[in-house]
């Protein structure tokens, strides 16, 4: 079944996209939030978690505003960049991106929160520079929890619908997922579809979720 | 070591800490007790704290200067710093630990790792995981670890404190040879009298967020600048007094009812009322009905309050018309059978009654 494969391999590139595109954003984030006070902090802190609270419709809708034909980064998108998103691929990506990014950035915030500061500030006495010290002490203390908040952040992009439904629309070969086909194929009645695309999804949630506590467990110190 | 803190004031809880210092070591101590300002002053000296006013300057780098907004970052300030955890990096081997500051042998004045491992006793322990090590072996790490750093200034904020007592028996040859060996200045945070004496030339007692005193340790220990000072440094007979007249180079002061002889030399002129201290182990016990006849000036009639084990030794509590504490050996007390309500004289040399000015502390 090509199209099954087709959309199975969509939905996984369009949730790795997504997962990558927030990563170094999202871990900035996370650790700005457990290690510094700076002015718009709470505001900021709101904004990133208000996807995981309002429906992912509403969401789906906020964005469609925004990236629309006259929406302001739409039309920023378009004029400036030469992108066109709402309804396309990119569509796709934006929101199941946005809506992924608040688990990324509460999971980066947790894992910083845990490392003591104590380590870097050594690391610092040693020689290390702010980077370094983040990429040799910092990261590696948190990557458990990082790596938690990236599966977490990825199987939400895997399974997003809502907002990506407002967002892409259902146009078959430009922005069909598993989400979005399995809604569709049962509105058509086509049980045995719906099925097979569950298993699918069922299967990449699955092994996302292995390949997550085969990571934890390598080398654990 | 050449450090001088100057006029650095930083907030820290509700009040105001407040250090005008200029340590010149070769290994000084920061005594005191806890809250008093110590990790402080370290963190302040390793850049990992910003004062909010002040300079700080380690022979001719300066760390920190805040009328000019400078502040040098604690990588560019070439110390050595050992916290009171150790604070090993867990997710490196002790190998890696060592490694991750080390500067080429070279500029390190021939500091290698191999040196600082047998200088340590490291060389079994160089591939194990820092989460099997005992406290001791971590603070050892932590002390090569800093070492290798090949600092200007180490910075010890209390290395012994979370071992037990055996444990610390055995660090503190290690730390002896640090200083010893490698000859580089240290600054070392303590509030246990002996770490001080083994290994500090130079002791700041910090008493509420100040330096109350600096100098050489012995000196601090036997002339305590006043009576907070004596205090924090364990003196166990510290008496508010009047300063009654000058015999010679001498002072007599009334404490009580009673009259004691001290050195006129430490008292500035004008002064009236002062503070006596004496310590428990300058205080002789003669178990007599009459003065004894003795080289001590001051013999003083008393009656035996109580008597205390203090670790192998005994402190007896004196009324000598004001508490006085004497410290004498287990055999000392059983020979003269000393016990609560004996009459005894206390003999105290006139150069171990210690005069200082001021009142007491609140």
């Amino acid at each position: 079944m090509p199209d099954l494969l087709r959309i199975t391999l969509f939905t996984l590139g369009v949730a790795t996209l997504a997962t990558l595109l927030i990563l170094p954003g999202g871990v900035a984030l996370g650790w700005l939030l457990a290690r510094r006070q700076w002015r718009g902090k709470v505001i900021v802190e709101t904004l990133v978690a208000l996807p995981l609270v309002v429906p992912p419709v509403a969401t789906g809708l906020v964005l469609l505003k925004l990236f629309g034909r006259r929406g302001p980064l739409g039309v920023f998108c378009e004029r400036v960049l030469g992108l066109e998103i709402v309804f396309t691929w990119k569509a796709v990506v934006l929101a199941t991106a946005v809506m992924a990014l608040p688990l990324l950035v509460r999971a980066a915030r947790v894992a910083f929160e845990e490392v003591p500061p104590r380590f870097e500030q050594v690391a610092r006495t040693l020689g290390a520079g702010p980077w370094r010290a983040f990429f040799t002490i910092t990261l590696p203390l948190a990557r458990r929890g990082l790596l938690a908040g990236v599966v977490l952040a990825f199987a939400r992009a895997l399974g997003e619908f809502g907002a990506t439904i407002m967002l892409a629309g259902y146009i078959p070969g430009e922005t069909i997922t598993l989400a979005l086909d399995i809604y569709h194929q049962v509105q058509l009645g086509h049980d045995a579809a719906a099925g097979g695309l569950l298993a699918v999804s069922v299967g990449l949630a699955f092994g996302a979720l292995a390949l997550s506590e085969w990571l934890l467990r390598r080398k654990q110190p | 070591m050449n450090l001088l803190l100057e006029d650095v004031v930083v907030a820290a809880g509700d009040h105001p800490l407040h250090f005008n210092a200029h340590f010149t070591g070769p290994s000084t101590g920061l005594f005191g007790p806890s809250g008093a300002g110590k990790t402080t002053l370290i963190e302040l000296v390793a850049g990992l704290r910003r004062p909010e006013r002040g300079r700080i300057v380690l022979d001719d780098v300066v760390f920190c200067d805040v009328a000019r907004g400078w502040h040098l970052p604690p990588e560019h300030r070439r110390l050595g710093y050992v916290p009171q955890d150790g604070a090993l990096f867990p997710h490196l081997s002790v190998e890696g630990n060592l490694r991750y500051g080390a500067r080429p042998a070279a500029r390190a004045g021939q500091l290698a790792l191999s040196h600082v491992c047998a200088l340590l006793g490291l060389e079994t322990l160089r591939a194990r995981p820092v989460a099997t090590l005992s406290g001791g072996e971590q603070q050892r790490v932590a002390i090569g670890r800093a070492l290798l750093a090949a600092p200007r200034l180490l910075l010890f904020d209390e290395p012994l404190t979370s071992l037990d007592a055996s444990r610390k028996e055995t660090l503190l040859p290690y730390l002896r040879r640090v200083r010893d060996a490698l000859r580089v200045p240290l600054l070392y945070v303590s509030h246990a009298p002996a770490e001080v004496q083994a290994l500090c030339d130079e002791l700041a007692v910090l008493a509420d967020g100040r330096i109350a005193q600096l100098g050489p340790t012995t000196e601090v220990f036997r002339r305590p600048a006043d009576a907070a000072v004596a205090r924090i440094v364990g003196v166990e007979t510290v008496h508010p007094a009047r300063l009654r007249e000058f015999v010679g180079a001498l002072a007599a002061v009334q404490v009580g009812p009673t009259r004691l002889l001290g050195l006129a030399d430490q008292l500035p002129a004008g002064t009236d009322e002062v503070m006596v201290s004496i310590r428990a182990d300058d205080v002789m016990v003669v178990k007599s009905a009459t003065p004894p006849p003795a080289s001590a000036r001051n013999r003083l009639p008393a009656v035996v309050r109580d008597i205390t084990c203090e670790g192998a030794g005994r402190r007896v509590e004196l009324d000598v018309g004001f508490p006085l504490a004497a410290r004498l050996t287990p055999q000392a007390v059983a020979e003269l059978e000393l016990a609560v309500g004996s009459p005894v004289y206390a003999l105290v040399k006139v150069s171990a009654v210690h005069l200082m000015p001021g009142t007491l502390p609140s």
